[in-house]
């Protein structure tokens, strides 16, 4: 169970910008175990996409920089890794799943021929024999008649069939390690719970890990082991998924738990907002970036970033004060 | 203040009345010989009233026209039957010049606060605008926009700045600012906070509960988000194809959810608790929603409706050949269900 997957050593993902660096990705370091969803939770430009694809050489470079002390997957630094190398590694061994499947998938190929290159590429299958796994995978996904919507193309399927279409083809390629980003946040509600609802089942059938993506804390809440909250391109606190709900240290987790409306909350409970709004990636303040909108800063958190100390057993957070 | 108003609401006549308003939109075959080809019944038979003082939150997923309905009500789409009252007056028989100085009272705010605010105007006369257009501008014209803009949360220095300088949290407080200068009675707030990061969401909602309270507004509040939506009404209709499904108290709707389509919708919304999560009971509803191009016969929620199954023959023949209304349940709940007592 503690057998390391990924390991993310202070990565950084950086931008040029007029007379300055966007830093998107600011050091960050994150562990996958071998069978454990990962939630990587944050606001819209916390850099948690950034650092996946950073890890999966999907930054454009130039202008983009990425560099670190590593991003060993099972045992290889992806960081020092051949472009050729990553490619086959990617939808092979480490698949993805997007927001938006109509942007990942091609709109002028069949469903087939999406799902059976995949596996001519990475597998060095024939043609027929490609065909009826995918169809297999499709059924498993829960598409209804995939013998007949294989052969259609993807704007013919609704939202969430499409979503099931971007998973099957995740999958095909039996991935030790599936990242998920937002993939439900384009969805209707009732349409997100089937979708979580499969990727819970895909996790234990597919015996791998999960990386998911997200600014929802609902979502996290019901599908992750750890979570990984990540502010201004750093990761400021790492715990198992229970605890950091019950007990969050960090004030901007505590803030961001205070700040959600909860459904089962007492009606008209006020929400807590966070004061201010998250700062650019290219003008960060002094010391702690949160520091500007925290509660309980002091002095010190304008001098100096908070390193990362363990805080429990399984828990980790960079703060000057929690 | 709030007292006052509950007390005027329970007793006077609701300042929003809508009574099976329909709103359906004709879709074209062909570029020179246009031909009708289909009809969506976006809108289809809706009806509610809104007190004064009141929020009456409206939910349900893409599709299921609780934007339409709110553009309706703002006389923004054309009606194809039904009544719509504001204040007591035939909202839908007001043209041209009427029409136009009666919009002062009804105003409306939108999802987007990037495509909804003028990028080549200053947010001054972004605010000023309305006031100008309905020749209300006078000598403290000024004075009456910076004041607006503070009560909205903006610091009034940034008043010679353009949208784009601006947060997407601060462009919708830019926007609400817009929309009660006029001091309007009634706001549609259509996905208010959808697009906004999460930290500024409880911003911009708690901004609207305290807008509504010292103004002594009246909201219709438009999201996919139950949580959202709870937090601010104190009634909520739930959508499904054009139709309203279940109409109950806010408190009451997550308690104890009548219609099937409503426990399934409570059901699926995350909660942010893993405890909570745990304990939960979900139902996952199969299949997507049908196209409102050609809604199934009778009532429209029963090829997915997970109660459907286990009805009696007698019972499922009902669902499908009649379409069910909504009535009052003894409770203050009204439900459209052929099989909830």
């Amino acid at each position: 169970m503690s057998e390391l997957l990924l390991q993310v050593r202070n990565l950084h993902v950086h931008y040029p910008v007029d007379g300055g660096v966007s830093r998107a990705v600011d050091g960050v370091s994150l562990d996958v175990r071998r069978g454990e969803t990962l939630a990587v939770v944050g606001e819209s430009g916390s850099g948690k996409s950034q650092t996946m694809y950073g890890v999966l050489g999907l930054v454009p470079r130039p202008p983009g920089r990425v560099f670190g002390d590593g991003a060993y997957f099972e045992g290889e630094d992806l960081l020092r890794a051949s472009e050729r190398r990553l490619r086959g590694i990617r939808g092979n061994r480490i698949a993805m799943i997007f927001q938006d499947p109509m942007t990942a998938l091609n709109p002028f190929l069949t469903v087939e021929r999406q799902l059976t290159e995949v596996l001519e590429v990475h597998k060095g299958l024939r043609r027929k024999e490609a065909r009826n796994l995918a169809i297999e995978m499709l059924a498993k996904v829960g598409i209804p008649d995939p013998e007949r919507r294989i052969d259609q193309y993807p704007h013919q399927f609704s939202g969430g069939m499409r979503q099931r279409v971007m998973i099957a083809m995740a999958l095909l390629c039996r991935p030790s390690l599936l990242v998920a980003d937002e993939p439900t946040t384009a969805l209707d509600v009732t349409i997100q719970a089937q979708i979580l609802e499969l990727l819970r089942a895909t996790r234990r059938e597919m015996d791998g890990s999960i990386i998911l993506i997200t600014h929802d804390l609902g979502v996290v809440a019901g599908n992750a082991d750890r979570i990984a909250v990540m502010y201004a391109g750093r990761v400021v606190e790492k715990g198992p998924s229970r605890e950091i709900f019950e007990s969050p240290l960090h004030p901007y987790t505590r803030g961001l738990l205070a700040s959600v409306p909860r459904l089962d909350a007492e009606q008209k409970a006020p929400l807590v907002p966070i004061p201010g709004q998250p700062p650019d990636p290219s003008r960060l303040p002094s010391g702690c970036p949160f520091r500007p909108r925290c509660p309980a800063a002091t002095a010190r958190c304008a001098q100096e970033y908070p390193p990362t100390r363990s805080a429990g057993p399984e828990r980790e957070v960079a703060c000057w004060v929690a | 203040m709030l007292g006052r108003v509950m007390e005027e609401a329970s007793t006077a006549r609701p300042l929003v009345e809508v009574e099976d308003l329909r709103v359906h939109f004709p879709v074209y075959r062909g570029t020179v010989l246009k031909r009708k080809a289909a009809v969506v019944r976006a809108v289809d038979g809706v009806s509610f009233a809104i007190a004064r003082g009141e929020t009456l939150g409206l939910v349900g997923e893409s599709g299921c026209g609780k934007s339409t309905t709110g553009r309706a009500l703002m006389r923004l789409v054309p009606v194809t039957s039904g009544n719509i009252r504001f204040d007591g007056e035939d909202l839908l028989s007001l043209r041209g010049e009427v029409l136009r100085r009666k919009r002062r009272h009804f105003q409306m705010i939108f999802q987007d606060p990037y495509g909804s605010l003028d990028p080549r105007m200053t947010v001054f006369d972004i605010v000023a605008e309305p006031l100008l257009a309905h020749g209300m501008g006078g000598p403290d014209l000024r004075d009456r926009v910076q004041s607006m803009l503070e009560r909205c949360g903006m610091n009034p220095r940034y008043i010679r700045r353009y949208p784009h300088e601006f947060s997407g949290g601060q462009r919708q407080r830019v926007a609400i600012a817009r929309a009660l200068i006029l001091e309007p009675s009634f706001v549609v707030c259509d996905e208010p906070v959808s697009a906004l990061d999460v930290s500024i969401r409880a911003q911009v909602l708690n901004l609207l509960v305290e807008l509504q309270r010292d103004l002594g507004l009246t909201y219709l509040f438009i999201a996919h988000d139950l949580a959202a939506v709870r937090h601010v009404s104190d009634r909520i209709a739930v959508m499904y194809l054009g139709r309203i499904v279940e109409l109950s108290p806010a408190a009451e709707i997550y308690r104890r959810p009548a219609h099937p389509y409503t426990q399934a919708l409570i059901s699926a919304v995350p909660i942010p608790d893993p405890r909570a999560e745990a304990d939960r009971q979900r139902i996952v509803l199969e299949g997507d929603v049908p196209s409102p191009l050609a809604p199934p016969r009778g009532c429209r929620f029963h090829p997915r409706c997970p109660r459907f199954a286990s009805l009696g023959a007698v019972q499922k023949a009902r669902c499908r050949e009649e379409e069910p209304l909504l009535r009052v349940l003894g409770d203050g709940r009204q439900v459209a269900c052929h099989h909830v007592d």
